[in-house]
């Protein structure tokens, strides 16, 4: 669920900002597209709550498109002219494995304790196989227990129950950017905690501009600019694979981490929801979980959920801490987050099946992901030549999408041009996530969701082409007028 | 937000409506909780955190009254979930009749949760959907409601919004209705983890019109829910400063059992729109009524609602087909700002696609839930709930006798021993299994503000000497809800050890 609209803020192409910019506020970066009028707001804020009021224009203005694609979406043969949704981050490369596999008979179980009220940290035999399917696809040096897993109903829902017991209203929580808004909703809409975006720099390697990882050094600048703000920083949220940008940190580099948030008494909270997303054998995932000690386990919560099944629809995610009081802590948000005992209870079969999901599942995943890369990136590269301009993608080899840089079709390069850009694509029924929607300081990146099935992956490009010719044409004719 | 208790170390006794006391026994029989059983007035405000001491962790403040609040309230069912009676394996262990589930269809539901049209896997379910629901699922809701509630007109599938409990539900409308600090109505003996739903994460509070077991003046029944009741609890309670949204109301009524008539429900509508007050309006057990001569309608079915833009009906499977487990509620309100507004929440609360289809399956069935799901559910829940008022009147405890739902109002305080006002079960020589619950009262949560104001209802005669004996349970003499389900299959509802 990304945000696939907000408003532009008047930014210097290329603006390298080192001090920390202004948190940003899920209503306020989100300014709604379709204002309400005075009367209309009026009338609301005789029903809703001022709060009811927030949520609801926010929904408004960063749900439209999606609720759009919801209503309209493409189908080769009955409906051609739908929506193409490259904007949000679910694999669906895998649909005819995972749903050959829910419909065997061993997913068709129910028994009585599954109709009935569960253990709000979710059953035990889900939290054991959790446990199990963590230690081996993780790596862990050690077993890792039951006792440790919570089941909620999405990784959303994870993060916004441990923002409510790690954090007070108004804490906040360090976060590099570029991060997806998710994050932001999550921490917002009902925790209240405040997220500190670490912005890092673009480098330009291999004639590619790439945004970098944020060092130490730069997390505790960030850091104590905020405590002289009078700020109260409480954790470090990372994402690892990272969600745009497809990286994985190296161990040393989590140690490293991790022993900063040690030395200054932060939580770590880190995303692993990527972690078996990965199709280029040459990089090596490391969860945090295999490291053979962490700095401050009671500190340190990991969180894993639907994406690398691709069955975000599932609704389903799951937090490993070792503290026992954030385990305890989270169960009454079980309830309110609760997954279906009969969800529970296919989700055990199919973490269970290692042989099916060694044999079958990954490779196919791997290998289809590896394709769709292949082929957008050689599209892109097509574009390239096509139309003479540079997108200048960092190369990746995990993750769901490609970070691709269209600077260089924004003219000014500003968040109000990657505005128009990004409506140019839905004009053409194809729905992106821009960067402004990922926190990052520089107009001018997208985000391209690529596992998609391979035919609507080539509608999905060829409507990007014309797009992108779209808007050459209009910049040109831009050109022409100046001279004129 | 979450505004920290003060360091006490006893609540004051006028302190009511804590959550903070729970009535968990240790094997000595001793209770923790508060007995102070006046009652100062016709309302109060609920104060969930009152009694929580904080200890030092790597939790916020906030995350160490959550879990406070949430060790405290739980611990009885955990010592529960320790002992569970098994009639087999562990026939001495502890028995839950405090948890309203419905467990005497599960033989039915399973045989139809287990057909083939519930077993299709479609890519769509699999993927993210549409936040208010897939529209096949709104669409069957609504012709649902339409058809069960009897709604003079066919409900919008756009008025339907989908989550994954009644608890979510309650949090949706209070987060959205109510600014923090913000309260509901509700009167009691409500269902207490109510309080928790709208707190946890809304901040928001519950305010009780307290009613009274004795019939007095205009009351023609016990706990009955007047206008001028609702009147002056408003009053009282914005004289204290305390700002309502809403009103709650649960029809059929938990934990009493008994329904408001349509007249009533007209006449506390008016209320609230005199006041522009939302209703919440909670159906989850409209279709377990089994006592026909209840004559229960459903608030959709009235010819016309004074105030449609500020009246949500929330209704689920959990209750009425007996999967409290599978997590599936509906909102209905024609405010589409509501109904926008909840759905913004819904990714956090959302249910699984296969869940969906399955749901949408079921609604859909009304030849099934006609012919025989409804009528067996009935016939069960009748035969249970006979079974167990004789239980009653043979041991000489005074109860409601209520139709709906699946549970007794039972007034014990007859039984109450002691000073701390608990019931110790003694050992003897014989055991019934006459259910008792363990459980806090009238909730999961132990709110104790779900205490009513009692006099001893008319105890039929009966032979004392049958009291209970033998389980360790622990229960709160002020209010007692016994469930009354029996296990399918069994010839005899329950072993009593008695020939």
């Amino acid at each position: 669920m990304d945000s696939n609209r907000g408003s532009s803020k008047p930014s210097e192409a290329g603006t390298d900002t080192r001090s920390m910019s202004q948190a940003p506020s899920v209503m306020q970066h989100h300014q709604p597209g379709a204002q309400h009028s005075d009367s209309e707001v009026t009338f609301l804020s005789h029903i809703l709550s001022n709060r009811g009021i927030k949520i609801s224009t926010f929904y408004h203005s960063n749900f439209q498109d999606y609720q759009a694609y919801q209503g309209d979406k493409y189908h080769n043969v009955l409906n051609s002219l739908g929506f193409l949704n490259l904007g949000i981050h679910e694999n669906r490369l895998c649909v005819d494995l995972m749903t050959e596999r829910l419909c065997q008979n061993d997913m068709n179980y129910i028994e009585e304790p599954l109709l009935q009220y569960p253990d709000w940290r979710g059953h035990p035999f889900l939290r054991a196989e959790v446990a199990k399917f963590l230690s081996y696809y993780c790596g862990a040096q050690s077993r890792l227990e039951m006792r440790s897993v919570v089941v909620l109903n999405s990784c959303s829902a994870v993060l916004s129950a441990l923002a409510m017991v790690l954090c007070d209203p108004g804490d906040s929580i360090l976060v590099p950017t570029p991060f997806h808004s998710g994050f932001l909703v999550s921490a917002q809409m009902y925790a209240q905690v405040e997220l500190i975006p670490v912005h890092v720099d673009s480098e330009i390697t291999n004639k590619r501009i790439q945004p970098t990882k944020p060092t130490v050094g730069k997390l505790e600048q960030v850091l104590l600019e905020a405590k002289n703000k009078s700020k109260k920083v409480k954790g470090l949220l990372l994402a690892n694979p990272q969600n745009p940008l497809g990286d994985v940190n190296m161990k040393e580099t989590l140690r490293e981490y991790l022993k900063f948030a040690k030395r200054n008494e932060l939580h770590v909270i880190i995303d692993e929801t990527y972690m078996l997303s990965k199709f280029d054998e040459t990089i090596v995932f490391h969860s945090v979980l295999s490291l053979e000690s962490l700095p401050d386990p009671n500190r340190t919560h990991v969180i894993w959920g639907s994406k690398d099944f691709g069955i975000t629809g599932f609704r389903f995610g799951v937090l490993y801490t070792h503290n026992d009081d954030v385990v305890s802590a989270m169960s009454p948000f079980g309830y309110l987050h609760s997954v279906s005992g009969i969800t529970q209870y296919k989700l055990r079969r199919l973490l269970g099946d290692r042989d099916w999901i060694n044999r079958v599942y990954l490779p196919t995943s791997y290998s289809r992901l590896r394709d769709a890369y292949k082929y957008v990136t050689k599209r892109l590269l097509e574009l390239e030549e096509q139309f003479q301009f540079k997108i200048c993608f960092p190369r990746r080899g995990c993750g769901l999408s490609i970070w691709i840089n269209l600077k260089k079709l924004l003219e000014p390069c500003t968040f109000e041009e990657e505005l128009i850009l990004h409506r140019r694509f839905l004009d053409h029924k194809l729905i992106l996530a821009r960067g402004k929607s990922y926190m990052f300081e520089e107009p001018g990146w997208f985000r391209l969701m690529f596992a998609e099935n391979p035919h609507r992956l080539r509608e999905a490009m060829d409507r990007f082409a014309q797009a992108i010719e779209e808007q050459k044409q209009h910049w040109r004719e831009q050109m022409l007028d100046v001279q004129w | 937000m979450f505004t920290l208790p003060p360091m006490e170390s006893e609540a004051p006794a006028a302190r009511l409506g804590s959550a903070a006391t729970q009535h968990v026994a240790s094997l000595e029989g001793e209770c923790p909780r508060k007995t102070d059983w006046k009652l100062p007035g016709l309302y109060g405000v609920g104060d969930p955190i009152a009694m929580c001491s904080l200890d030092i962790s790597c939790l916020s403040c906030r995350g160490r009254v959550i879990k406070w609040f949430w060790d405290s309230a739980e611990e009885g069912y955990r010592t529960y979930h320790g002992d569970e009676y098994d009639e087999d394996r562990n026939p001495s262990g502890i028995i839950n009749l405090g948890t309203s589930e419905n467990k005497l269809c599960f033989d039915l539901l399973s045989s139809r949760l287990s057909q083939s049209d519930m077993l299709q896997v479609q890519p769509a379910l699999l993927q993210y959907p549409d936040w208010r629901g897939h529209p096949f699922l709104r669409e069957e809701v609504a012709k649902f409601l339409s058809y069960y509630c009897k709604s003079l007109a066919p409900l919008k599938a756009e008025n339907v919004v989908v989550l994954n409990g009644c608890a979510s539900l309650f949090l949706a409308l209070a987060t959205v209705l109510c600014e923090v600090g913000e309260a509901f109505l509700v009167p009691t003996p409500y269902y207490g983890a109510i309080t928790q739903h709208v707190y946890l994460y809304g901040n928001v509070r519950l305010a009780y019109v307290y009613l009274d077991s004795a019939v007095t003046g205009p009351d023609t029944r016990p706990f009955q829910l007047t206008v001028e009741k609702l009147e002056l609890a408003l009053q009282g309670v914005e004289s204290e400063g305390v700002k309502v949204k809403g009103l709650i109301l649960i029809n059929p009524q938990n934990p009493l059992g008994n329904i408001y008539s349509p007249g009533e429900m007209q006449d506390f509508l008016g209320f609230a729109k005199r006041h522009k007050l939302h209703v919440i309006v909670d159906e989850v057990y409209m279709l377990s009524v089994f006592e026909e001569s209840l004559g229960y309608h459903s608030i959709l079915s009235l010819e016309r609602l004074p105030d449609p833009q500020r009246t949500h009906v929330m209704w689920s499977t959990s209750k009425d087909f007996g999967m409290s487990g599978l997590r599936f509620s509906t909102l209905y309100t024609e405010n589409r700002d509501v109904a926008t507004a909840v759905a913004a929440l819904c990714p956090y609360h959302g249910v699984s696609g296969l869940l969906q289809y399955q749901m949408a399956q079921l609604l859909r069935d009304h030849d099934w839930i006609d012919r025989v799901y409804l009528p067996e559910n009935h016939a069960r829940l009748k035969a249970a709930h006979a079974y167990v008022s004789e239980e009653l009147r043979a041991l000489g405890v005074p109860f409601l006798r209520g139709g709906a739902g699946f549970f007794l109002w039972v007034d014990l305080r007859k039984g109450c021993r002691g000073s701390a006002g608990c019931w110790k079960a003694d050992p003897g020589p014989q055991r019934t299994s006459l259910p008792v619950t363990p459980r806090t009262p009238a909730s999961s949560s132990g709110d104790e503000a779900a205490t009513a104001r009692e006099q001893p209802l008319s105890p039929p005669a009966g032979d004392r000497s049958r009291l209970p004996a033998g389980f360790p349970v622990w229960l709160c003499p002020q209010e007692l809800r016994l469930l009354f389900w029996v296990t399918a299959g069994h010839a005899h509802p329950y072993r009593t050890g008695v020939s």
